[in-house]
């Protein structure tokens, strides 16, 4: 177990060092910081001091490399458009997103596996046929324009709901949260619905089709022969053996919310690390990019070694020697 | 005063009556017969083998009684009669009180029938509390017996285990606890020791033997196995494509069968003298689709003629003894003969 949570973390700071370098190569091609940082205005002398101020003289193997060395103690490099440690920035902006990814998986995994099991337990009901069409839909409507038309429909014609910002926040535990107040909520309501669509229909297709797959096995079968009620049988045998292959794709799913949400950030005026990261990336403000980047990295290797700790909960026949040659069932 | 001696049949109402049970696979093309006129009787204690091949509708015929037939197939008609009281058409929720209580059900694949994912105990416990109001303590301890009682060694420990750190074996000696539970009147077993190897096989069939004469409970034992029926039952029915063609007490209907199926099947058993070789049936039985009308036999029997066309009656398997149990072909007695 210690063997296999070692070697985790080296697969992941091995993905960590080839992704930095990645960034670096690649925004070197994107452009020169310094045409950006520099007014418009400065002279040949100015230029120079400020392209020496941020270490951007030097050549980018040289860059490099200091990165490296400081990034060992745990420094990141500072913004070249605030001026602070970059890793900061993009921590601040962390709960905005989290709140919003947490929501939008709540509702995608609540409506997902309940819709989803109908749709199993009852594949010839018509409200399974309309669910199932609802999910082609959601699957292939592209994230943008369903918020933009949910702006549209629920923000300009209805006005029910707030189309921009976080609302009222409240405190805890030192940072900003928008879920414990009723305007925060209703700040989210729109852009985690947004980001849930997808997965709504993402997960309640898996769950069907899992359901379909062992309602008919034999020990669904014997659950029944047992006189066991319909609660236990569905709520127990079934969503149990079904768990796995869910449990993958909300992990997935939520690392790929907070590492891609730019979009519905974007739209939704959302302060999270999404919105950061496309500013950043306008100005080529390499520092914010790589902490960011590098954030998240951690939480894609985190997120996946808690889903496999909870395969293991799940189903008692995935031992460690399974997940550690990565060979799934 | 002494009671006059009463007749080996007992006045009571048979615990299970099965009459012109029908039913149906819903297709595209129209509904398919899977069962029809499956009629048999079954008393307190005694053990029927219901024989056939597969897709002979066996496994339907149990499901049938259950009330388990998944859609698209269902029960199209007939009655089921359990200790007096109609199970076709039963509310869902009477079912439910019935099944794993009254009547218990044991499956063919041990490998398949217990959850992978929850332990033993768990999946004990939860039929305990689906039928009997106790507490998780008390659950547990019928848990722990009922184990005991089918010769799980270390019942206490067994608990914890998930099926798949069980053999095969044990792994249906749990199933067979399960059924035992809430001491049913009824137990359908669907082939459980098809899949066991042949020392397991004995030894199961004799303890299930053993437990059951203990309380008098019924066995509906369905098997492709003619062999261990000769050992278990009672009596014996024989179905062919979806109908039962010849019943009646084991070892008359093993030494005379009088259906040419019958026949075929105890031909084609392995016994007497090492060497001699072993008659099979001619052909395959047919799909659902394509079943033959009159007598589905027909197409592989050897001394079908003209007349099988039409349905066959039922008669006496022997002419005169009462007891002696019925066949369903137009030419008794003439495959025997042969």
């Amino acid at each position: 177990m210690l063997a296999w949570m070692l070697r985790r973390s080296f697969q992941a700071g091995l993905v960590v060092l080839a992704m930095t370098l990645l960034v670096f190569a690649g925004l070197h091609v994107a452009g020169n910081p310094v045409d950006i940082l520099v007014p418009p205005d400065a002279d040949a002398a100015e230029r120079a001091r400020i392209a020496a101020a941020f270490g951007l003289d030097r050549p980018l193997w040289r860059q490099y490399l200091l990165f490296l060395e400081r990034a060992t103690q745990g420094d990141l490099g500072r913004s070249f458009i605030y001026n602070r440690p970059a890793l900061s920035l993009v921590f601040e902006r962390l709960p905005a997103t989290l709140e919003l990814s947490v929501l939008a998986l709540l509702i995608a995994a609540g409506f997902g596996i309940s819709l989803g099991l109908f749709a199993g337990l009852r594949p010839q009901a018509l409200l399974s046929r309309l669910i199932m069409a609802g999910s082609v839909v959601g699957l292939s409507l592209p994230t943008f324009w369903v918020g933009l038309m949910l702006v549209v429909g629920f923000s300009v014609r209805l006005g029910w709901l707030p189309s921009s910002g976080r609302g009222d926040t409240l405190a805890l535990l030192g940072v900003d949260w928008s879920f414990p107040t009723l305007d925060g909520l209703r700040h989210l309501a729109l852009p985690a619905a947004n980001l849930a669509l997808f997965k709504v229909a993402l997960i309640l297709r898996l769950t069907r089709a899992g359901v379909r797959e062992v309602v008919h096995l034999d020990y669904v079968r014997f659950a029944r022969a047992r006189g066991l009620a319909p609660s236990r049988v569905v709520g127990v045998h079934i969503l149990r053996a079904i768990m796995i292959p869910i449990v993958t794709v909300i992990g997935l799913e939520f690392c790929s919310t907070i590492a891609f949400s730019m979009v519905t950030e974007s739209i939704f005026a959302w302060p999270g690390m999404g919105r950061l990261m496309i500013e950043s990336i306008q100005v080529l403000d390499r520092p914010v990019i790589v902490a960011y980047l590098v954030a998240v990295v951690l939480l894609f290797v985190t997120v996946n070694l808690l889903a496999d700790l909870l395969y293991r909960l799940l189903d008692p026949r995935v031992g460690p020697a399974d997940a550690a040659t990565g060979a799934g069932r | 005063m002494s009671a006059p001696p009463s007749p080996a049949p007992s006045p009571l109402p048979p615990l299970l009556e099965v009459q012109a049970l029908r039913a149906e696979l819903a297709t595209r093309g129209g509904p398919l017969n899977m069962l029809d006129d499956v009629s048999f009787t079954l008393g307190h204690g005694r053990v029927l083998a219901l024989v056939g091949e597969s897709g002979s509708g066996k496994s339907a015929t149990a499901f049938s009684i259950m009330g388990l037939l998944d859609p698209p197939a269902r029960v199209a008609g007939g009655s089921v009669r359990f200790a007096g009281r109609e199970l076709v058409g039963l509310a869902e929720a009477e079912m439910r009180r019935l099944r794993g209580n009254r009547i218990a059900m044991i499956f063919q694949d041990p490998m398949m029938t217990l959850n992978p994912v929850l332990t033993i105990g768990a999946q004990i416990v939860e039929t305990v509390l689906a039928h009997a109001p106790v507490g998780r303590a008390e659950a547990r301890r019928r848990a722990r017996d009922v184990l005991g009682r089918v010769g799980v060694p270390g019942p206490e420990e067994r608990l914890a285990c998930h099926p798949h750190q069980l053999s095969g074996g044990l792994r249906q000696r749990v199933a067979i606890a399960i059924a035992l539970l809430h001491q049913p009147d009824l137990i359908i077993a669907d082939e459980p020791t098809t899949a066991l190897d042949a020392t397991i096989q004995a030894q199961i069939l004799r303890e299930v033997r053993a437990l059951v004469t203990e309380r008098r409970t019924a066995l509906l034992w369905i098997t492709h196995d003619l062999s261990v029926a000769e050992q278990l039952a009672d009596d014996i029915a024989v179905m062919y494509a979806g109908r039962i063609v010849e019943r009646g007490p084991a070892t008359a209907l093993l030494r005379q069968p009088i259906h040419p199926y019958t026949a075929g099947l105890i031909a084609s058993l392995p016994r007497g003298r090492r060497g001699s070789r072993l008659t099979p049936i001619p052909g395959l039985p047919p799909t659902l689709a394509s079943r033959p009308s009159g007598c589905a036999f027909r197409p592989r029997c050897g001394v079908a003629g003209p007349a099988c066309a039409a349905d066959p009656p039922w008669r006496d398997r022997l002419a005169g003894s009462a007891p002696g149990g019925a066949v369903r072909c137009v030419n008794p007695g003439q495959a025997v003969a042969a």
